[in-house]
């Protein structure tokens, strides 16, 4: 197993320990990401990623060209009036900017179709407000089988080219949420699971040097299996026909909404069609 | 792409499908029709997306809207090239239909504001019909030298005001008429769908070959979709054969459905008009014998 990512603040006196490791860095500014990837680049971290988190949309962000070759993660609350984002989409689209919208707005829902038929590679979030199921089913179907070529909607692109039938599917690493991809770092170097984890002060370690091998953690190995909790509390998830590839993560932190075992069922059921579909075309492609 | 009726109007779901069908399609030209598609509230965000994807885009319009959307039109559109996106506006012959108070000077508005990007469009509905303004309009607007020309075709199973088999040729004579102006100010005279071949002298036709080059005397589907994601053939048959876009693969699908629908209404009356069962012009391809929607028997279809 590869070292996860380390994901930090913004702070250059946390860099400096992170040498020969791959670093994601969250900065509150777009003003700051250049100046970010620098830093870590003078660390000699490996840049895994810049993460913005802004509460304008999308289309009042600037997007310099200085951003090209940047790894960036986008999160907007949503996309704004296309009129004010259609100088930008050949920007977003050129520096492959992965642009993140919270699922629980309906209108965000057809922004990622936009987005992604122009190109520009876009994720839902989910979070405490409920979806839209049925619009998500439908963009769902795009994602997956949208006859047009056009660039990947997560998580539903992961799911269609990760599923194995015989397997559980994390897509957390979409959302830098996988203890097995990414360790969130605080302000102090301390380090958490997840940012759930961060917030509430469930620290796993003081210092990431204190971390040699993960799998030597225990925390860190309780947080592998983090799902299994599930079980342990009987959870309204575990009865779920869509639950090896949902992992309670519609619901959210795993709350159970109404809506969501419905969709995660049809998710499952257009998810294993594709992969069907994909082994009859290599069959066919191999005779 | 819009009504009035706000639940009647294009949804964002459905401009990217119809993006992606016509991409799939291989077919990169899109017109934006109404009623008067400029009212849609998204209508700039939308035309600029279909730009983004690579299609030319035709707009019919009347001309006539609110000043904070010819604004936005301004702003946002006029940054592409004519050859990228066109207006057609219709007008019409203030003297001969009067426009509502108001409406001449935003139709003015709109042809000062885009006037580059315009080709004028004039629909014939009677045959005493006068043709001089949209030249001064050509000049005073600058707007491209070309006219669309249609003649006003009967509707299916409704009642509206249209151009007889009699009258036809009246019609085309009077257009003709226009011949100094045409070519004075070098504009192209473009005929729509509808005019018989047979109507026009040799001299008339030479004239318009000289002007415009070739004139298509067939009649096929133009296919027009809905907000609804219904289609049918063309406008005056939007009450035969409606079907769903969804049913098909391709616009060339829906072209094949709606080509059976004309061969059909021609099977048993090959042309639209008594003359054309014997004409050699109709039975050499040179010549559909008019719209099908000049068929007594689509109505029942």
């Amino acid at each position: 197993m590869s070292y996860p990512t380390l994901l930090c603040p913004h702070d250059p006196a946390l860099f400096d320990p992170l040498k020969g490791h791959n670093v994601a860095v969250r900065v509150d500014r777009p003003e700051d990401v250049c100046r970010a990837a620098e830093e870590v680049d003078s660390a000699g971290g490996i840049l895994n990623r810049i993460i913005i988190e802004t509460d304008r949309p999308l289309s009042a962000l600037p997007i310099p060209g200085d951003w090209d070759g940047i790894p960036v993660a986008l999160f907007a609350p949503e996309m704004g009036r296309y009129r004010d984002l259609s100088d930008t989409i050949q920007k977003l689209y050129d520096f492959k900017i992965h642009v993140y919208f919270p699922a629980g707005n309906a209108e965000n829902l057809v922004s990622c179709r936009i987005l992604a038929s122009l190109g520009v590679t876009c994720c839902l979030a989910f979070d405490e407000r409920e979806p839209d199921w049925t619009a998500l089913a439908d963009l769902m179907t795009y994602a997956a089988f949208g006859p047009v070529p056009h660039a990947p909607i997560e998580p539903f692109h992961h799911m269609a080219s990760h599923y194995s039938p015989g397997a559980c599917l994390d897509w957390g690493a979409l959302y830098f949420d996988d203890p097995r991809e990414y360790l969130h770092l605080d302000s102090r170097g301390r380090v958490a699971l997840s940012r759930h984890g961060l917030t509430k002060g469930l620290f796993i370690a003081d210092h990431i040097s204190s971390i040699r091998d993960p799998l030597e953690n225990e925390g860190y190995m309780k947080g592998l299996n983090a799902w299994r909790r599930h079980f342990l509390e009987d959870h309204p998830c575990i009865l779920c026909e869509g639950w090896k590839i949902c992992l309670g993560r519609f619901g959210s932190d795993g709350r159970h909404r109404p809506g969501c075992a419905r969709f995660a069922a049809d998710t499952l059921a257009e998810i294993e069609q594709y992969w069907s579909q994909r082994q009859d075309d290599s069959r066919e492609a191999r005779t | 792409m819009a009504e009035s009726d706000p639940s009647d109007r294009v949804s964002w779901e459905n401009v990217v499908y119809i993006a992606d069908f016509l991409i799939r399609s291989n077919d990169h030209h899109i017109a934006l029709l109404g009623g008067e598609p400029t009212l849609h509230p998204q209508f700039v965000d939308m035309t600029l997306y279909l730009l983004d994807r690579g299609f030319h885009v035709t707009v019919f319009t009347s001309g006539i809207m609110a000043d904070e959307r010819l604004a936005e039109l301004k702003a946002f559109l006029t940054a592409f090239p004519p050859e990228r996106l066109q207006f057609v506006c219709n007008l019409n012959n203030p003297d001969q239909t009067p426009a509502m108070k108001g409406e001449t000077e935003k139709i003015a508005r709109f042809l000062t504001a885009l006037g580059p990007w315009t080709t004028p469009g004039f629909n014939i509905y009677r045959t005493d019909f006068s043709l001089d303004f949209i030249f001064d309009d050509i000049t005073r607007f600058n707007l491209h030298r070309q006219v669309r020309i249609g003649m006003s075709s009967p509707i299916a199973d409704e009642d509206n005001l249209y151009i007889k088999r009699e009258d036809m040729k009246k019609v085309i004579d009077r257009l003709y008429g226009y011949r100094p102006l045409f070519e004075k100010l070098r504009v192209q005279p473009s005929l729509d769908c509808g005019f018989p071949l047979c109507d026009f002298t040799d001299e008339q036709l030479g004239w318009f070959y000289r002007m415009a080059g070739p004139i298509s005397f067939g009649c096929g589907p133009a296919i027009d979709i809905k907000p609804n994601m219904d289609v049918y053939s063309c406008f005056p048959l939007s009450n035969v054969r409606k079907r769903s876009l969804f049913e098909f693969n391709s616009i060339q699908d829906v072209l094949a459905f709606y080509l059976q629908l004309h061969d059909q209404i021609r099977r048993d009356v090959p042309g639209a008009f008594d003359e054309c069962t014997a004409c050699v012009y109709r039975k050499e391809g040179r010549c559909a014998g008019g719209g099908v929607c000049h068929h007594r028997e689509v109505s029942g279809l």
